[in-house]
């Protein structure tokens, strides 16, 4: 090996772990296009930095509430009420948990800041407490504020889907989408704004996109608080997308926040930041100094405008209001007619069908504004009081066309009308649950799924509907229940009973094997494996759990039987290996570890 | 009792530690607090499988040996710079921790025949470990602690600063002097190194 092949190493590895930070695990033989003599060896580096990664992981302080099992091993709940059931992000200052309200039976989201990292617990409670009070569409409503021991923490609404910052890496939205993002962002700003509250840390990860495809902002208050307590270690993440005079460590005002989404909206069209360098001395030099120009080339002009308006060094020079620069992003959009025309066709070509069907059953329809025409719009009634009201049929029909559209909001309010007429409609409960279903509202859905059961006991999809819900909810145990239930139904297609009920058991096995009851595990993966033989996972994942019983003979077995269904996976073999390694086999050990090589290195 | 303020900067440091050159006593504290806490967080890691022992050591012996020792070299060696400091209170808490290892893992320690497997290695319920994996007993930890004092210098400063005192990769490099991408490639080159070191003694 060369120096020269050393240094062309060093900079495939942090290209690579730069790669690997966004989400990507490019292959080694990617990175050694252009050196492909170097590609075995880049593997093994690889692989020995996945190995090591442990390194790289924050360690849990003493009073923090970062360790997800109590000495008991079930999750760890505050205040008797919020149970922390999964860590979901953590930065510098605050970790995010999945949590479960206990008392509403609800799923939230819970952050809580790192006590080292706060100045004062009572300025942050206030402060807090101050942005609770905020209640609109695009801000991720607040549930609650509290404090246990050292511990503050914030109940919020659990969003589920990602974050802006997640889509531009995995699924990077059209210039109409990111506009209209960033115009949403830029209305919960200002209102805000107008209550007095300035966001300071806009950035993509605070920006969350729900399943409805809408813009909600998160982490209200949190970065003033940690400024106040004078941070001054803010992650890269956070500094691309500082303004200058909050770097400087000047006065901010709205106008902070409206810089940090300029460049949110110039990452959002165009992949990139409007600076050169992410390392951060630089890039600290050039946010202080100032964006020279927006040179995106397949940026339209007026688009330019408004982002290099927004990123105005000088905040005088930026939008007056976060109100503005949203008007100046929809004007903008307006002036998109193509894409705006091709944004807007599906929604023409439902409304022309649902007119048709209207003018059939009822004759022509009202002008537009009248009732939208005649149409059975959930809550109200029809326009015309000659005509009958709609019947059951038709909501459901209308519900059918809106759930067929994805318009599951409206689906499951038409579902509501046509329970409200025939409140033993077992259908009409069913679809409203997997309306539920599909706007991530599991917990809601269940009484649907429980009413359409009770309608119809003899319908197994119900029932396979409610396993799926259970086990959204990690209620493994009813989950299990359900799904067998179906099954016993004797439906048409068994399939994805059975595969349902294999990941089922599979997931519950995987949490009883983190609570180290290996062999409850075990039993579970068994079940598991009764329903989907053929699945190499679950060998290995008996296999390990038989492992950990010391059990080496029997997981020696099911290391076997994943290697029969699945030969070329290497980390069967390597595990295989431990298994004869533990029971003294070392011609055999070694035998599985040489075969693992090989195929890593493949 | 009321504890020092936490320590959450190069900056901050740096000016506790001018704050300590001129006597200040508070400053002082504040510093020991510093290292105490990272203390804290490594004896927690290390003894995760161990909750018997994780809570004698947290309670008693662990803090008031760190502090003894901290505050002796405080005393005895003029500290003054941030990169000093660091340096000097890493390889404390790192003996210190080696120490622990030894002394429970010995053949008379409260953890000699204490097995566990208690972190799995994949979270579909296996545990099965590569030699650089994260160590699950005090056995591992002690070897990976050993392992970390045969780097090279530049690379043992940069896990000193990273994993046993807990600065972000920015505030290292800003410690240290270096650019971030030096600083990144001194990290990756450490962990190849450690890899490389735990498989070599444990085949050996």
């Amino acid at each position: 090996m060369t120096g020269k092949d050393e240094e062309l190493l060093a900079d495939l590895l942090l290209h690579w772990e730069e790669l690997r930070q966004r989400g990507q695990d490019a292959p080694a033989s990617d990175l050694c296009r252009d050196h492909p003599h170097l590609t075995d060896e880049l593997t093994r580096r690889i692989s020995a930095l996945k190995v090591t990664s442990w390194l790289d992981k924050p360690l849990a302080a003493g009073n923090d509430p970062t360790e997800i099992s109590s000495p008991t091993g079930e999750p760890r709940t505050l205040i008797s009420r919020y149970r922390l059931d999964n860590l979901i992000a953590e930065g510098g200052f605050a970790q995010v948990w999945r949590g479960y309200d206990l008392e509403l039976q609800r799923v939230v989201a819970v952050k809580v800041p790192k006590p080292s990292r706060l100045q004062s617990a009572d300025a942050f409670m206030a402060e807090a407490r101050r942005v609770a009070r905020l209640k609109h569409p695009g801000i991720v409503p607040v549930h609650d504020v509290g404090r246990e021991g050292d511990n503050c923490f914030i109940v919020s609404e659990f969003v589920e889907g990602g974050s802006l910052g997640d889509h531009l890496v995995n699924n990077p939205p059209s210039q109409p989408q990111a506009i209209r993002w960033v115009a949403e962002v830029a209305d919960a700003l200002e209102y805000a704004h107008l209550h007095g509250v300035v966001h300071r840390d806009i950035k993509p990860a605070n920006i969350l996109i729900d399943h409805h495809g809408r813009a909600l902002l998160a982490d209200f208050g949190i970065a003033q608080s940690a400024n106040k307590a004078g941070q001054q270690a803010l992650s890269l993440g956070t500094l691309r997308y500082m303004s200058p005079e909050q770097l400087e460590g000047k006065t901010v005002d709205p106008r902070a926040d409206i810089f940090s989404l300029g460049v949110v909206l110039h990452e959002a069209l165009t992949g990139k930041l409007p600076y050169s360098s992410t390392e951060p001395n630089v890039l600290r030099r050039e946010i202080v100094a100032g964006v020279k120009a927006v040179s995106a080339a397949d940026m339209p002009a007026e688009l330019r405008r408004i982002c290099q308006k927004a990123l105005q060094r000088d905040p005088q020079q930026r939008h007056t209001s976060a109100a503005q620069f949203a008007a100046e992003l929809r004007r903008c959009l307006g002036n998109r007619r193509p894409s705006l025309w091709r944004s807007v066709l599906p929604v023409v070509i439902v409304a022309v069908a649902v007119g048709a069907f209207l003018w059939w059953k009822y004759g022509q329809p009202g002008p537009v504004g009248e009732g939208a025409g005649g149409k059975p719009v959930a809550g109200k009634t029809p326009a015309d009081p000659n005509k009958s009201p709609p019947t059951a049929a038709e909501w459901m029909a209308l519900g059918k066309s809106d759930f067929d559209q994805n318009h599951f909001d409206r689906a499951a309010e038409s579902y509501t009308q046509a329970i409200a007429l025939g409140p033993n409609n077992a259908e009409a409960f069913a679809m409203r649950g997997r309306c539920k279903v599909q706007g991530g509202d599991f917990k809601g859905s269940i009484p649907d799924f429980s009413r359409a059961i009770v309608l119809e006991p003899k319908d197994a999809e119900v029932w396979r509907q409610r396993a799926y819900s259970h086990g959204a909810l990690r209620q493994f145990g009813p989950a299990i229940a359900d799904g067998e239930a179906a099954l016993k139904l004797e439906p048409a297609d068994p399939a994805p009973v059975k595969d349902l009920l294999a990941r089922l058991y599979s997931n519950r096995a995987a949490d009883r094997a983190r609570n180290e009851r290996y062999a409850e595990a075990a039993e579970d993966v068994t079940q598991a494996m009764r329903h989907d033989p053929k699945a190499a996972v679950f060998y290995h994942q008996r296999g390990s759990c038989y492992f950990n019983m010391k059990q080496y003979e029997r997981a020696a077995a099911d290391f076997s039987g994943a290697i029969e269904r699945e030969p070329t996976k290497a980390s069967h073999y390597t595990n295989r290996g431990l298994c004869w390694q533990a029971l003294g086999k070392m011609d055999e050990a070694g035998s599985d570890f040489e075969t693992a090589k090989k195929l890593e290195m493949k | 009792m009321p504890q020092p303020p936490a320590v959450g900067s190069d900056t901050q440091l740096q000016n506790l530690i001018d704050r300590r050159l001129s006597g200040d006593a508070a400053a002082h504290d504040a510093l020991l607090h510093h290292a105490c806490d990272r203390l804290l967080r490594l004896t927690r890691k290390m003894f995760h499988g161990y909750p018997n022992l994780r809570r004698w050591e947290q309670t008693d012996d662990v803090f008031q040996n760190s502090l003894l020792r901290l505050h002796r070299a405080l005393a005895e060696v003029r500290v003054g710079s941030v990169r000093h400091f660091f340096n000097l209170a890493a390889v404390q808490v790192r003996r210190e921790l080696l120490d622990l290892a030894k002394h429970h893992f010995g053949p008379e320690g409260g953890g000699a025949n204490h097995h566990t497997d208690g972190q799995p290695a994949d979270d579909q319920g296996g545990a099965l470990h590569d030699s650089a994996a994260e160590p699950d007993d005090l056995s591992g930890w002690g070897e990976f602690h050993a392992q970390v004092e045969k780097l090279p210098a530049d690379e043992l400063e940069v896990v000193n600063l990273l994993y046993y005192e807990g600065l972000t990769q920015e505030e290292a490099a800003k410690v240290l002097g270096v650019s971030f991408r030096t600083l990144k490639r001194r990290w990756q080159s450490a962990k190849l190194k450690l890899h490389e070191g735990l498989n070599r003694d444990r085949e050996g």
